[in-house]
C-alpha cells in the first residue's frame, strides 16, 4: 500500500447502539489489521448520506454502504474527481443463505390495514431518505403497487433515523406502517419485546435487490491490488465464523457494479416524492 | 433509688485500679459509640441527599436529552444513552422512558428489572418505595421540549438505597473496630495510669503501716513531682514532725521544771524547722520570764503585751501572731498568758504550713505541759516567799527519809526562824514585815545549792531547808553562810534602818533521829536553843 502510515477508514452507519457497533466490529478489525499489516478504523456515521459526503471528501478507504447510497456515492466520486477515484463493490454479505433482500411495508395487526391500498393517507416510518430498504426501495414498492405519488402517505413520511426505531415506532403504534429490510422485526425485537414480534404483520414486500456492498475507494490510499486483497480478506472470513455472527451476516460473496443497475430504476422512481414529506414532521 | 444506691456502693467498693479501668472503657466507648452513631447518621443524610440530588439531576438531564430523540422515534438512541447512564452510576436500579404520543403510552426504554416497570408506572412525582425489600426513590420528569407546551413523554429513574446501607454497614463495622481498638487502649492507659498512681499510693500504704507500728524513721521513696510525689514528700515530712512531736512529747513527760522543758523542747525543734525558733513562759507568783532559744522582741513584746492586758474569759484564747517570717503561739491557760513560742525565719523568708502545723502542736503540748508544772509549781509554793510550802516541805521530808532508808545516805534539815520577827509587825506593820520575810526567802534561795537542796517555809517567820546527801558539817556551813547572808540585811523602814537575824537549828537523818516527826522535834530543839543563846545563832541536835 502506497501509504503504510496512514491507517484505513473503514465507514458504517449503525444498525444499533454505537457502543454495540464497536464491540461486534472489534474482531473484524482485528482480522483486517493483523492481516494488512496496517491500523484498520470504524468510522461511523448517522446515516448514509453523511458516508456518502465522506467518501466525497476522500475520508474513507472503505464504506459498508447500502445499495443506493452506493449508487449515489459512486457517481458522485466519478464526476467530482475526474475518474481518480473509483468506488468498487467488492462484497456483498449473505444472511440466511441470500446475497440480496427486499424492502417490506410492517403494520401493527390490530392496525386495520391489510392491503396497499389501506395505507393511503397513513403515516410512514422510514429510516432515512437515503436508506434503501427502508425508504427508497419500500417507496418505489409502493409506488409501482399503485399508491399515487400524490397520496397524503409521502407526506407524512418520518425519518428515524434507524431500522430498529422503525420496527419500534410502528409496534407502538406510534406510526402506522414502517419500511424496513425483510426480518427486521425479528431482528430488532429482543429481550422484553421479543413476545410482541406476533403484534406486527408484513404488509407487502418489494422485489430483492443486492444486499449492500462493502467497496473500496480506488485511487487514494487504496490501489486496486487493496481493493482484491480486501475482498480476499472478506470472502475468507468463511472460516471465521465468530467474527461472522457478530457482524450479523452468515459470510460475504463477490459483488460486482453491474448488479447494482437496476436500482436506478427505484431511484428514479422515489425521487417522485423526494421533498414532499413534511420537513417539520418531527411530531407525529 | 436502691438500684442507684447499690450502684453507688458497687463502685464505691472498687479498687482504684478498677474504677479507672471501668471509666476510662465507659469513656472510650461512649465516645466511639457516640462518634460512631453521629458518623453513621451523618453519613445516611449525606447519602440521601446527595441520592435525592443526583437522581433529580440523572431524571432532568435524560428528559432534557431525550426530548427530541423521543419525539423522532429514535428509541435505540434513547435506548443506548439512558444504558449508557445507568452503567456509570450502580446506584441506579432503574430507568424508564414512556413516550406518550404512542397510543398506550408504551414504555420505551428501559434500564433495570422487568417487575420494577409496573411498580412504578403511576408514580408521578418523586417519592420512596419499597421495591424488591430495598428502599428506592423513584424521581419523575416530564419530556418536552422546550416552548412546545404538549407532553413527549416521561422518564423515571430508581436509585436503590442498597448501596447506602452496605457502607453504613461498612462504617458502623470500622467504628466496632475503632471502638475495640480505643478499648485496648484506654485499658492499656488505664493501666499504665492506675500503675503510676497506685505504685506511690502502694508505697505510701506500706509507710503508713510502719508509722502506724512505731517505725518513725521509715521514709517513702519520693519518684515523681505530680500529687503522689507531693503526697509522698509530705508525708515523709509529716512522719518527720510525728517523730518531733514524739520526741517533744517525751521530753515534755521528763522530771524538769519550766526553763528545763523549754530549753530541751528548743533545742530539739530546731533542728526540724528553719528558723529562729524560742520560747517564753511566764514562771511564778510574780511572772518571772523564762526564756529558752533565740529571743524575739518582736514576739516577746507581743506575749508581754497579751499578758498584760490580764486575765481574760477561758475562751477568749488569744490568736497567734502570724508576720511574714514570723509566728508566735501565746500559751493560754485558766484566763491566762502563761507564755509563747515562736519561730522567726531567716532573711523573711515564708514560713511553710507544715512548719507551722507543727510549732502549733508543738505550742499545744509546751502550754498543756507547762500549765501543769505551774500548776504543780503553785501547789508546793509559798505565794509570799516563793519557797515551797509546808505540805511540800512534808512530802519532802519524807522522801528524803524513805531514800536515806534506801541508799544509806544521811540528810540534813535546817530549820530557821527570823529573830525578833514580832517587834517588825508591831513596830512597822505587817506589810513590812512581809517584806522582810522576803528578803530572808531571797537570802535562803541563794544559799542553797541550785536544785539540790530544798528550801521551803515553814510556818509564819519558821523556815526549813532540806540538805539531801548532807552530813551535819555540811549543814553547819550552810547554816551559818545564811544566817550571815541574812545578818548582812538591811532595810528602811519610814527612815529608821533596820537589820535582821535569824536563829537556826540542825538536825542530821538518820543521825539525830530515826524518823520525821522526831528529826523535825530535834531541830526545832535545836532552834530553841540557838534562840536561847541570844539569837543569831545556829545549833545542832548534838547541842540539845
Amino acid at each position: 500500500m502506497p501509504n503504510s502510515i496512514q491507517s484505513i477508514r473503514f465507514g458504517r452507519v449503525p444498525y444499533g447502539a454505537y457502543g454495540d457497533m464497536y464491540r461486534d466490529h472489534q474482531g473484524l478489525l482485528e482480522y483486517l489489521s493483523g492481516s494488512i499489516q496496517k491500523k484498520v478504523d470504524l468510522v461511523l456515521f448517522a446515516n448514509y448520506g453523511a458516508m456518502v459526503q465522506a467518501i466525497r471528501e476522500g475520508s474513507l478507504e472503505l464504506a459498508w454502504l447500502g445499495p443506493l447510497a452506493y449508487l449515489e456515492a459512486e457517481s458522485a466520486l466519478q464526476s467530482e474527481s475526474g475518474g481518480h477515484y473509483e468506488l468498487v463493490p467488492i462484497v456483498k454479505p449473505r444472511r440466511r443463505g441470500r446475497s440480496d433482500y427486499a424492502a417490506e411495508i410492517i403494520v401493527r395487526k390490530d392496525s386495520g390495514i391489510d392491503t396497499i391500498g389501506e395505507l393511503a393517507g397513513r403515516r410512514l416510518a422510514c429510516v432515512d431518505t437515503e436508506s434503501t430498504a427502508g425508504h427508497l426501495l419500500a417507496v418505489a414498492h409502493l409506488i409501482k403497487s399503485g399508491i399515487s405519488v400524490e397520496d397524503p402517505l409521502f407526506q407524512r413520511r418520518y425519518f428515524v433515523n434507524q431500522y430498529g426505531n422503525v420496527v419500534l415506532s410502528v409496534l407502538f403504534g406510534k406510526y402506522d406502517a414502517g419500511a424496513v429490510f425483510e426480518g427486521a422485526p425479528a431482528v430488532f425485537l429482543k429481550g422484553r419485546e421479543k413476545d410482541r414480534l406476533v403484534e406486527l404483520n408484513v404488509l407487502t414486500r418489494s422485489d430483492p435487490v443486492p444486499y449492500e456492498p462493502i467497496a473500496a475507494v480506488v485511487g487514494g490510499r487504496l490501489r486496486g491490488p487493496d481493493a482484491e486483497r480486501f475482498q480476499r480478506l472478506f470472502l475468507d472470513l468463511e472460516g471465521r465464523p465468530e467474527l461472522l455472527k457478530n457482524l450479523q451476516v452468515d459470510g460475504f460473496v463477490r459483488a460486482s457494479a453491474a448488479e447494482y443497475g437496476p436500482i436506478r430504476e427505484i431511484v428514479k422512481l422515489a425521487a417522485a416524492v423526494r421533498g414532499k414529506e413534511s420537513p417539520h414532521a418531527v411530531l407525529p | 433509688m436502691p438500684f442507684f444506691r447499690r450502684a453507688h456502693d458497687f463502685i464505691l467498693s472498687l479498687s482504684i485500679r478498677w474504677k479507672i479501668f471501668l471509666s476510662m472503657m465507659l469513656v472510650a466507648i461512649g465516645i466511639t459509640a457516640g462518634v460512631g452513631q453521629f458518623a453513621v447518621w451523618q453519613q445516611e443524610e449525606v447519602i440521601k441527599r446527595n441520592v435525592e440530588s443526583t437522581g433529580i439531576f440523572i431524571a432532568s438531564s435524560i428528559s432534557d436529552n431525550i426530548a427530541k430523540p423521543l419525539a423522532l422515534s429514535q428509541y435505540f438512541e434513547i435506548r443506548e444513552m439512558i444504558s449508557s447512564i445507568a452503567k456509570k452510576d450502580d446506584r441506579i436500579r432503574l430507568i424508564t422512558v414512556t413516550d406518550l404520543a404512542t397510543p398506550r403510552s408504551e414504555v420505551v426504554a428501559v434500564v433495570g428489572e422487568e417487575s420494577w416497570i409496573d411498580g412504578t408506572k403511576e408514580i408521578y412525582s418523586n417519592r420512596v418505595v419499597q421495591m424488591g425489600g430495598v428502599e428506592q426513590y423513584i424521581f419523575f420528569e416530564p419530556v418536552q421540549i422546550r416552548g412546545v407546551q404538549k407532553l413527549l413523554g416521561t422518564v423515571r429513574v430508581g436509585m436503590s438505597l442498597e448501596f447506602m446501607y452496605d457502607r453504613l454497614k461498612l462504617t458502623r463495622d470500622s467504628m466496632i473496630a475503632i471502638m475495640i481498638i480505643a478499648v485496648a487502649a484506654a485499658l492499656l492507659l488505664a493501666f499504665v495510669i492506675s500503675d503510676t498512681v497506685l505504685k506511690p499510693l502502694r508505697s505510701l500504704t506500706r509507710g503508713i503501716l510502719k508509722i502506724a507500728g512505731g517505725e518513725f524513721s521509715h521514709r517513702i521513696e519520693v519518684e515523681g513531682r505530680d500529687e503522689t510525689g507531693v503526697l509522698a514528700a509530705m508525708f515523709n515530712h509529716m512522719t518527720v514532725n510525728l517523730m518531733t512531736l514524739q520526741e517533744i512529747s517525751a521530753i515534755l513527760n521528763e522530771e524538769g521544771g519550766p526553763q528545763e522543758v523549754l530549753e530541751s523542747v528548743i533545742a530539739r525543734i530546731t533542728r526540724s524547722v528553719a528558723g529562729k525558733t524560742g520560747a517564753m513562759v511566764f514562771h511564778g507568783l510574780d511572772g518571772q520570764e523564762l526564756v529558752a532559744g533565740g529571743p524575739d522582741e518582736t514576739a516577746l513584746f507581743y506575749l508581754r503585751q497579751l499578758r498584760s492586758a490580764g486575765r481574760r474569759e477561758v475562751d477568749q484564747r488569744p490568736v497567734p501572731l502570724r508576720e511574714p517570717g514570723r509566728l508566735c503561739f501565746p500559751f493560754f491557760s485558766e484566763g491566762e498568758v502563761t507564755g509563747g513560742i515562736w519561730l522567726a525565719a531567716e532573711s523573711a523568708a515564708t514560713i511553710g504550713e507544715i512548719d507551722e502545723r507543727l510549732m502549733s502542736g508543738v505550742a499545744d503540748q509546751l502550754e498543756t505541759t507547762l500549765s501543769k508544772l505551774e500548776f504543780q509549781f503553785r501547789a508546793v509554793t509559798d505565794a509570799m516567799t516563793g519557797l515551797y510550802n509546808h505540805r511540800y516541805f512534808q512530802q519532802e521530808i519524807s522522801r528524803l527519809i524513805d531514800r536515806s532508808h534506801r541508799l544509806g545516805r544521811a540528810f540534813t534539815l535546817i530549820m530557821a526562824d527570823i529573830d525578833h520577827f514580832k517587834n517588825v509587825n508591831d513596830r512597822f506593820g505587817h506589810p513590812q514585815g512581809d517584806i522582810v520575810l522576803r528578803a530572808v526567802a531571797g537570802a535562803i534561795k541563794k544559799s542553797i545549792r541550785g536544785k539540790i537542796d530544798v528550801p521551803c517555809r515553814y510556818g509564819g517567820e519558821e523556815f526549813a531547808v532540806l540538805l539531801p546527801d548532807t552530813p551535819i558539817e555540811g549543814g553547819k556551813i550552810f547554816a551559818e553562810r545564811l544566817r550571815r547572808a541574812v545578818e548582812e540585811l538591811s532595810f528602811d523602814f519610814d527612815g529608821t534602818s533596820i537589820r535582821c537575824t535569824i536563829s537556826i537549828g540542825i538536825a542530821t537523818f538518820p543521825e539525830a533521829a530515826g524518823d520525821k516527826r522526831p528529826l523535825i522535834d530535834i531541830a526545832d530543839r535545836a532552834l530553841y536553843m540557838a534562840k536561847e543563846s541570844g539569837r543569831n545563832n545556829v545549833r545542832t541536835y548534838r547541842d540539845v
